[in-house]
């Protein structure tokens, strides 16, 4: 049996949830905002919007992980000063 | 420090039960993503939603009219690839030919939803716009120059008499560009002319003990070149077609020089299509006064000698005379067909 002060918990808790603003349930999954453009039901324009944009580099993220180590290799390969030749190198 | 709990358990699951069922969740959903990152439907899309990009900031007025508002169906997206490639063109620039997709310059907005017949259903939209791909990487123009390489040029014996020609009197000038030792492409290019043709095999033959001088000055060569037409054609055009010495990258480099390279490293977001247009028709131009030359040298016997004599002639123009009235350096070793 509910009593008077359960009754007023739950709608005091109703009415706190109500204040939450309402979002997709798998609003935070990139690939259910993806959706519409895989069923062709999203406008080009939509498709090129950021926020598309942002979940397709987030689900490529995802299937291809690039952790940086590979671009911070070539960076500090790139700022290394030439060898120096003592003589020209035959065939060059 | 375990993390604090974040939601109330389930009446009817265990602590085990409900880690079991979120990781389920999340290996799931990563498994989803996988999928659909690796399909080539994922990848037809982005082919396609690149060409769109590009259209966008290239040709703002045709993508807000007739692009933004189209579905992502992948038909939509094939033709968004070919209005693209039908604008480009339209500005004047040759794209190499991609198989499977067709561009309408004079019509580029027909080409959103015109397809050539092999593309017949979904599939074979995925398998076009897949042939895309690389040439939406980076911009690829056509470029004009000769393949230095000696069996495609010399196949059949019929064709390219005047590179060969060029090749060998050449062979000791800076100019020299010849991949193998000149009498080994003179054999080859003999073994390859029909027995019908024996009038060309004998003056080949022939060229094999005359060079241009090693230090012929070649810049100055090419300018007097430039000053001699023969039955209407610009000499120094034919002659700086073969030996890559336009100054033109168009002109200079073929599509598998390129393709070594890399390709052109080109921004489509970047590039300015009027001057590519412009350069590749200059590049056209030496192309086309290279293909008419050969075309009377490889088919008329007496062509080939005038040629070489009017060849021989120029470089004698070009080769400084001392004040003593002879040249400075070696003599031309040239001869004049006999």
């Amino acid at each position: 049996m509910t009593t008077t002060d359960q009754r007023d918990s739950c709608a005091a808790l109703i009415t706190l949830l109500r204040t939450i603003p309402a979002q997709p349930r798998d609003a935070r999954n990139p690939l259910a905002l993806l959706r519409p453009l895989f069923d062709g039901t999203m406008t080009i324009e939509t498709a090129l919007s950021p926020a598309i944009q942002d979940a397709i580099a987030q689900c490529e993220q995802l299937a291809y992980p690039r952790d940086g180590r590979g671009r911070n290799l070539c960076d500090r390969l790139s700022g290394l000063p030439p060898i120096p030749a003592a003589h020209p190198v035959s065939g060059w | 420090m375990r993390p604090a709990q974040r939601t109330a358990p389930h009446p009817g699951s265990t602590p085990g039960q409900r880690l079991v069922r979120r990781t389920t969740i999340r290996r799931s959903r990563r498994e989803a993503t996988l999928q659909l990152v690796r399909s080539d439907h994922w990848d037809a899309l982005m082919i396609g939603l690149r060409a769109a990009d590009i259209l966008q900031q290239r040709f703002a007025s045709v993508y807000t009219t007739h692009v933004a508002g189209l579905s992502t169906h992948p038909r939509n997206l094939l033709g968004t690839v070919q209005a693209l490639f039908s604008l480009v063109a339209a500005c004047g620039v040759e794209l190499p030919d991609v198989m499977d997709i067709s561009a309408n310059a004079q019509d580029p907005v027909a080409a959103l939803s015109t397809f050539p017949p092999c593309v017949q259903n979904d599939s074979d939209v995925l398998g076009a716009l897949d042939t895309c791909r690389w040439a939406l990487e980076s911009f690829h123009p056509v470029v004009y120059g000769q393949l230095h390489e000696v069996e495609p040029l010399f196949d059949g014996g019929e064709q390219n008499l005047l590179a060969l020609l060029l090749w060998v009197l050449a062979d000791q000038t800076r100019w020299s560009i010849t991949p193998d030792p000149i009498q080994d492409v003179i054999d080859v290019a003999i073994g390859e002319i029909p027995p019908e043709r024996a009038a060309f095999a004998a003056r080949i033959a022939r060229l094999a003990d005359q060079r241009w001088p090693r230090d012929l000055p070649m810049d100055a060569f090419g300018q007097q070149l430039d000053q001699q037409t023969y039955r209407g054609l610009n000499l120094g055009k034919a002659v700086r077609y073969v030996f890559s010495a336009t100054d033109l990258p168009f002109a200079d480099l073929s599509m598998d020089e390129l393709e070594e390279m890399g390709w052109t490293g080109m921004d489509w977001y970047a590039v300015d299509f009027a001057t590519i247009a412009a350069d590749q028709a200059e590049a056209r131009d030496y192309l086309q006064h290279y293909y008419d030359l050969d075309a009377l040298v490889s088919t008329q016997p007496e062509v080939f000698d005038e040629v070489l004599e009017v060849l021989t002639e120029a470089v004698a123009a070009t080769i400084p005379v001392h004040p003593c009235g002879s040249p400075c350096d070696q003599p031309p070793t040239v001869r004049g067909a006999s």
